[in-house]
């Protein structure tokens, strides 16, 4: 019940969607009201019907409904209920409904509340929202369909007795078998007796075998196999029937281990939201080039979608950050890998699109770059999901091989070309050229457009390391070359403390032109209170590396001159207005909330910026093997292993718990329990670590011997000022929200001749 | 259609048509930091690159022996062996043919195959990772030494366990059977 109810939901999301891109598109050209309304209509209508779809997905995971294939691979009857219904974006299938749901919901969110103030934009961007859910709905309902089932039906097996062929026909054999592309299954019924087969083929199929083997001499039956035969399939096959769903439950295997974990279970749908949200911004923009209306109007509508998608964005890569770190016990965070790349580059250029943006909203400026990079930064979203979904590049990140490379690549191939096209169509008729020019590299415009062109040069050397080099070299030298974490730790320190001296800079600087005597004036008590940090970052970790102090240097300043910023912004408050500290910050904050809550994110990015050098700078890392009651010291703190405990958990798997207490001097600090999870298939090393702001102490179990572990073998990691990482996420987290938080009312601008109408009732007119 | 009344007047700025010497800094600046770019890219490329290659390669080539390159191979689960206290691991990787379309049925003939080419792994000052076991990806580092014996520097491991998965099993699934 519940797989036909998904199935049929997501059809009719499809049919409504293609639906809506037709009556939009038709809309758009004829200028139709009602046939507009009703394409939006259609169009809000596959966020319930995606809804209703993924909500029968959950019910059949929660119930356990082990037909469905999905529910067999990513639930078994041990799995708790939270993971059970986390499970819908557990692998492959289920996670791209749940794209496309979010997409969907992004999409209804877009057209109700952006409805009546960009009218005239409306019917192009319904066109290319509805044009991307339908795509993805394409590939959820006919390559990766989380709603087959396993059926069992009568099939055939071809048998032959391998162990009588000589060694002549056993050539010829694979011959044969390999231009059928035909898998064998050897010792059918039972061990030695030397009986292959192809297994489970139809009729004809069985047929086709046999004659091949026949002609080259094999003599081969066709028998029924000894037991039913089961496949995965959408719509029920011919003469099949429902595998008995108990059975089924006794092979199913469960989430991976791995993947059990609070950073796991958010960070997906985090990166989701952040990857589907770009898609407000590139419809409006797609939508500005077709209709003409190249005002900043699209850019207003979506500044605060880019937002929120740039926000649910970052806070997936930290939270993946975290998860890798928790539970990969490598004591790192990124690894450079090709799919966390994948993440980080529509993040870039989407970070370079929310500066850029201003300066076309105030200065009328850079419009057709900002078209670049709206595109470009979905486009980033298409090709990240098409590289790691499809197996393109290999990762560790256990994505299967997919069938959807090839249309996810002709997808991204699409859009760009399309999008590309019109940004040249327009600018070939001059509508995207500039009001202003550029007069003083000392202007704020010029330092924002600097900062873009580092964004842009991070993203390519990024894409180059990840994507670039390894496809160049293995469609033209037939040799595919990697490059390892060597490149990126050589070419992206440069560009990114190039983003922070501007992260300094720029927001000191002027509209049209600064004086450098201004800026250096500006500079002043940040550069003094930088100077206090890093002296006391060069004390607290005993170092004199130029390059580290260096990096704190910047990093620094970028944050001081938020804090300082925001500070005499108060005091002049306080001064014209009177008020007291809170009151005259909180007013600012509410006045200027896009600038203040800037200043906020970009201070969140420093903290974050001295946890990353802290913690890849001045790691240390150890191993030693302890007796019980034994202790050692490292990075200034003792760490003495005291017992041993094993237990078993609720759900059925072994621990195995190391008790460690972690001392500076006399005083005891933390006891912390490193462990080792041993599910049925998977052991898991859980580190236990000690978190202060300053550093991690951070142990894990590698081994212990015999059964009283009388002795055990820790890996210990000191991670000095990691967790300004997580806390740098979270002020960004603040910032952000404040900046994003609605403001001003609605602005009715731009409307249609016939607007008016959607004053009325909607479904007046239908 | 007009553009946005808050626009500040065009008296306060530099009319579009007015094409000054600043232009030229500009466009000198930009290709500065263009030319500092592309070549920070290109020697970090040559500090960075490694061959990826299969295990076939990396023994029967004799032009990788002693370079630094990346191989990727199915682990032989029997062949791991774990020094906890020292952090040394030990084990076999079996050539992948390169031109699979699925990769947990590559790994699983690579592992069964008594034919396939194999290459020992020698890896030191690591904790044996939790999904290095049989039949998993192996994509490594390091360089292959004069005995024959791959010293890696990186290990990672990829477990697309989806083969054995995607089937439940005929005995199993069959009613009475």
């Amino acid at each position: 019940m519940l797989a036909e109810l998904g199935l049929i939901t997501t059809f009719l999301a499809l049919v409504a969607a293609l639906y809506a891109i037709g009556a939009s598109f038709y809309a758009g050209r004829k200028h139709s009201d009602t046939v507009l309304i009703s394409a939006r209509n259609a169009a809000l209508l596959t966020f319930p019907l995606l809804l209703t779809a993924a909500l029968a997905l959950v019910l059949g995971l929660v119930n356990g409904a082990y037909q469905m294939s999905y529910v067999w691979t990513v639930s078994n009857p041990g799995t708790p209920l939270f993971y059970r219904i986390t499970a819908l974006w557990g692998s492959q299938k289920g996670s791209l409904l749940f794209w496309t749901l979010l997409m969907s919901l992004f999409a209804f969110g877009a057209l109700v509340f952006n409805w009546r103030s960009h009218r005239r934009l409306m019917p192009y961007v319904i066109t290319y929202l509805m044009a991307v859910v339908a795509f993805f709905l394409v590939l959820v309902l006919f390559y990766e369909n989380p709603f087959q089932r396993w059926w069992l039906w009568p099939g055939k097996d071809v048998a032959w007795n391998e162990a009588s062929l000589s060694a002549q026909q056993k050539t010829s054999l694979n011959t044969v078998l390999t231009d059928l592309k035909a898998d064998t299954t050897a010792n059918i019924g039972g061990t030695n007796s030397g009986v292959s087969a192809v297994s489970c083929v139809d009729e004809g199929r069985a047929t086709q075998v046999r004659d091949a083997l026949t002609q080259a001499g094999i003599t081969a039956i066709i028998q029924t196999p000894y037991t039913d035969c089961i496949q995965e399939a959408t719509l029920i096959p011919a003469n099949a029937q429902a595998p008995d769903p108990q059975r089924l439950a006794q092979t199913a295997k469960g989430l991976n281990p791995l993947l059990r974990h609070f950073g796991m279970i958010i960070h997906p749908p985090m990166l989701y939201l952040g990857f589907v949200g770009m898609v407000i911004p590139f419809a409006f923009a797609m939508a500005a080039l077709a209709s003409g209306d190249l005002s900043t109007n699209w850019i207003k509508a979506t500044r605060r979608w880019a937002l929120i998608s740039w926000l649910f964005l970052s806070l997936g890569l930290i939270l993946g950050g975290r998860w890798a770190y928790d539970v990969l016990g490598w004591g790192g965070y990124w690894g450079w890998d090709p799919v966390e790349n994948a993440a980080f580059l529509p993040w870039l250029i989407g970070t370079a699109f929310l500066h850029s943006v201003m300066i076309q909203e105030k200065r009328g400026m850079l419009k057709m770059w900002n078209m670049f990079l709206v595109i470009g930064t979905f486009s980033a979203v298409i090709f990240g999901t098409f590289a790691t979904r499809s197996g393109l590049i290999d990762s560790v990140h256990a994505f299967a091989r997919s069938d959807i490379g090839m249309p996810m690549f002709f997808f991204w191939a699409i859009i760009t070309i399309i999008s590309v096209g019109l940004i040249l169509w327009r600018w070939n008729r001059g509508e995207l050229k500039d009001d202003h020019t550029f007069a003083n590299i000392l202007s704020r415009e010029s330092l924002f457009v600097l900062n873009n062109v580092i964004f842009v040069l991070l993203f390519v050397a990024i894409f180059w390391g990840s994507f670039g080099a390894p496809i160049i070299s293995s469609l033209f030298l037939n040799q595919e070359i990697t490059l390892g974490k060597e490149y990126f730790m050589r070419v992206t320190p440069p560009l990114f403390i190039a983003l922070y001296i501007l992260m300094g800079i720029a927001p000191l600087s002027a509209w049209g032109a600064t004086s450098l005597r201004r800026l250096g004036n500006a500079l002043l008590v940040p550069l003094g209170l930088t100077v206090v940090l890093v002296v006391a970052l060069a004390i607290l970790q005993h170092t004199t590396d130029p390059g580290a102090l260096f990096g704190y240097f910047i990093t620094g300043l970028a944050g001081f001159v938020a804090i300082y910023e925001t500070y005499r912004g108060a005091a002049a408050r306080r001064k014209s207005m009177g008020e007291g500290w809170g009151q005259a910050v909180f007013a600012l904050f509410g006045r200027n909330r896009r600038r203040y809550g800037g200043y906020l994110v970009h201070l969140g990015i420093t903290v974050i910026g001295i946890g990353v050098i802290g913690s890849t700078l001045f790691q240390q890392e150890t191993q030693q093997t302890l007796a019980k009651g034994q202790s050692l010291d490292f990075g200034g703190y003792t760490m003495r292993y005291d017992n041993f405990i094993e237990a078993v958990a609720d759900d059925g798997r072994q621990m195995q718990i190391a008790d460690v207490t972690i001392s500076r001097g006399d005083q005891t600090l933390a006891h912390i329990r490193p462990r080792h999870d041993l599910y049925p298939d998977q052991p898991m090393t859980i580190a236990g670590s000690y978190s202060t702001l300053e550093s991690d102490f951070y142990v894990l179990l590698v081994g212990w011997e015999n059964v009283s572990a009388d002795s055990a073998t820790f890996k210990i990691y000191l991670n000095p000022l990691i967790n300004l990482i997580w806390w740098g996420g979270i002020i960004l987290m603040f910032g952000t929200f404040i900046a994003a938080w609605p403001t001003e009312q609605v602005i009715v601008s731009q409307l249609s001749p016939a607007a008016a109408i959607s004053r009325k009732p909607l479904g007046a007119e239908t | 259609m007009t553009e946005a009344t808050w626009e500040k007047p065009q008296h306060l700025t530099m009319p579009v048509t007015k094409i000054g010497g600043g232009r030229y800094k500009f466009l000198i600046g930009g290709l500065l930091i263009l030319a500092a770019v592309t070549y920070l890219i290109i020697s970090s490329t040559t500090a960075g690159a490694r061959y990826f290659i299969t295990v076939k390669e990396l023994v029967s080539e004799s032009q990788y022996a002693g370079k630094t390159i990346r191989i990727s191979g199915a682990v032989i689960g029997d062949t791991i062996q774990y020094d906890e206290k020292n952090l040394v691991i030990n084990f076999s990787i079996a050539n992948i043919p390169s031109d699979y379309t699925d990769l947990s049925k590559a790994l699983y003939q690579s592992v069964n195959d008594p034919n396939s080419i194999r290459v020992p792994i020698h890896i030191v000052g690591q904790v044996k990772p939790d999904l290095l076991k049989h039949e998993a990806q192996a994509i490594l580092t390091g360089y292959l030494d004069k005995n024959g014996v791959f010293q890696a520097t990186e290990l990672l491991l990829k477990c697309p366990t989806r083969f054995q998965e995607a089937n439940p099993g005929q005995s199993i699934v069959q009613p009475g059977a």
